[in-house]
């Protein structure tokens, strides 16, 4: 077994986030300037850039040229296993969440749609297309096609204001039961990366899933692409 | 799969239309996993666009893992990506031969070092404390798939020190001390390595990586593990089960 020690950048990257930790700094808030923290962890220039960088990466801080480096804001967490709303999620950590509706229609299913909805060619689906925003920052774009069968006349309602759960379970009594979702990474359009307020090309979260009520009927099939600066996943692992 | 949230239309962009015809060709097994796809030449003249954009619709879907593309020899459609869920908690060499396929690892580090204020925190040990340290990139059937860090406090498994993990998982190390791992709290974000470490994955520093940081648990809700894992995006699917039945 070799006895090598840490490697001085990760000694340093550490230090940094200990540093952090013990002066209780909070989002935003300014870390020394470089001078002065080689100082304070007695480190070199280029292994504290090495380690600035790493921090960068792993989102725990953000650097503005010219101005310094800055403690990250933590990012939303979605707990994966469980249905609770992002809304939700987001004002127990005192964020504010909320949408804008940037595209809403009724079509008639496609051959790939009809084979994720398991609908027939042709059927009536209403799509959805929000924009979810995070204390005012684009935080994920979602694409819903919902089995418009199921709820007759739910264009009408502002989705921008109204939870598309509470209506279907309130006002249709169609009640969510389970689904399933699929993660992936892909890369944003030019048109997305505008709406995301990210550069063209940015990778991000790619999420499709399936809801589905307590008799296996597919309720919503819907297409996610998330900012991963701004949102991150969690889930409990077990035997 | 479509990286873009809008439908598809005669509007679009070209090369996300060309993207979407190749897509749905191999989803419909019009393009067999194995087997390669038109020439970019081919391509080019069926649909009537350039060259470049061929190549702009094809770049996404290599990127993504669909298509391979092998120097002087063509794009190659692979199969489907393996589908790995988010919610067993099992060892990579468990997780990977449950799938018929061969995991391998390389150790790139093993060490004994203190836990720092950073680890001791983690662990509710002293930084003083010695704890383990093991950096290893992991292979499903010889192709890179992970760069994982592993970190143990020395008291959990003080004979790890002298186990060759080249022949034993970490995993059935615990089994055989009877270290009992009851459940593992788990996140997932977006990250980059630097050059030295991202060619350990035969990807470059630009290539995003899924970053998995556990935090594993005994029953008494100890820390045992805490690990971060940085995983290549192209090589699986992650799944995972909702219910709103607690």
């Amino acid at each position: 077994m070799d006895n090598n020690h840490l490697k001085p950048r990760e000694e340093v990257v550490e230090k940094i986030e200990y540093f952090i930790d013990q002066n209780q700094l909070r989002p935003h808030d300014k870390l020394p300037s470089e001078r002065q923290l080689c100082e304070e962890l007695g480190t070199s220039r280029t292994t504290l850039r090495g380690a600035i960088k790493r921090l960068i990466m792993d989102g725990i801080i953000y650097s503005k040229r010219g101005a310094g480096t800055f403690v990250a804001p933590q990012k939303l967490v979605r707990n994966l296993q469980d249905m609770e709303s992002l809304a939700k999620s987001a004002l127990a950590v005192n964020k504010v969440l909320s949408t804008e509706v940037l595209y809403t229609d009724i079509i008639e299913c496609n051959k790939e749609l009809s084979k994720r909805m398991k609908l027939t060619l042709g059927s009536k689906i209403y799509c959805l297309q929000r924009l979810r925003m995070i204390d005012g920052i684009p935080a994920m774009m979602e694409l819903a096609y919902i089995d418009y069968s199921l709820f007759k006349g739910i264009e009408q309602y502002d989705f921008s204001q109204e939870s598309l759960y509470r209506i279907m379970e309130e006002v249709y009594h169609v009640k969510i039961d389970h689904g399933s979702e699929s993660l992936s990474v892909t890369y944003v359009s030019e048109q997305e990366a505008e709406r995301l307020d990210v550069e063209n090309g940015t990778p991000v979260f790619y999420i499709t899933g399936h809801v589905f009520t307590e008799d296996e009927k597919t309720i919503e099939f819907y297409k996610s692409i998330v900012r991963a600066d701004q949102i991150r996943f969690s889930s409990v692992l077990k035997h | 799969m479509n990286s873009t949230l809008s439908n598809i239309d005669y509007q679009s962009p070209m090369y996300l239309q060309l993207r979407e015809i190749i897509r749905t060709k191999i989803e419909d097994g019009d393009f067999p996993p194995g087997t390669a796809i038109p020439t970019e030449h081919e391509l080019a003249k069926t649909y009537g666009i350039n060259r470049l954009t061929v190549r702009n619709g094809i770049a996404a879907l290599v990127n993504e893992g669909l298509l391979k593309r092998i120097q002087g020899k063509g794009v190659y459609v692979l199969g489907e990506k393996r589908e790995q869920d988010l919610e067993t908690l099992e060892g990579f060499s468990q997780m990977v031969r449950k799938k018929n396929a061969n995991p391998s690892s390389q150790i790139l580090a093993k060490s004994l070092r203190p836990a720092g204020h950073k680890y001791g925190k983690i662990f509710t040990i002293d930084p003083a404390d010695q704890i383990f340290y093991i950096k290893r990139v992991n292979y499903i059937d010889r192709e890179p798939y992970s760069l994982e860090e592993i970190y143990i406090p020395h008291a959990v498994v003080p004979e790890l020190e002298d186990i060759d993990l080249s022949v034993f998982s970490v995993y059935e190390i615990y089994d055989f001390y009877n270290i009992d791992i009851a459940y593992s709290r788990q996140t997932l974000d977006l990250t980059q390595l630097d050059q030295s470490d991202a060619r350990f994955l035969d990807v470059d520093s630009s290539t995003p990586l899924l970053l998995f940081t556990n935090t594993s648990y005994n029953a008494a809700e100890a820390v045992m593990e805490y690990s971060r894992s940085c995983t290549r995006p192209d090589k699986a699917n992650y799944k995972v089960n909702f219910s709103t039945k607690g």
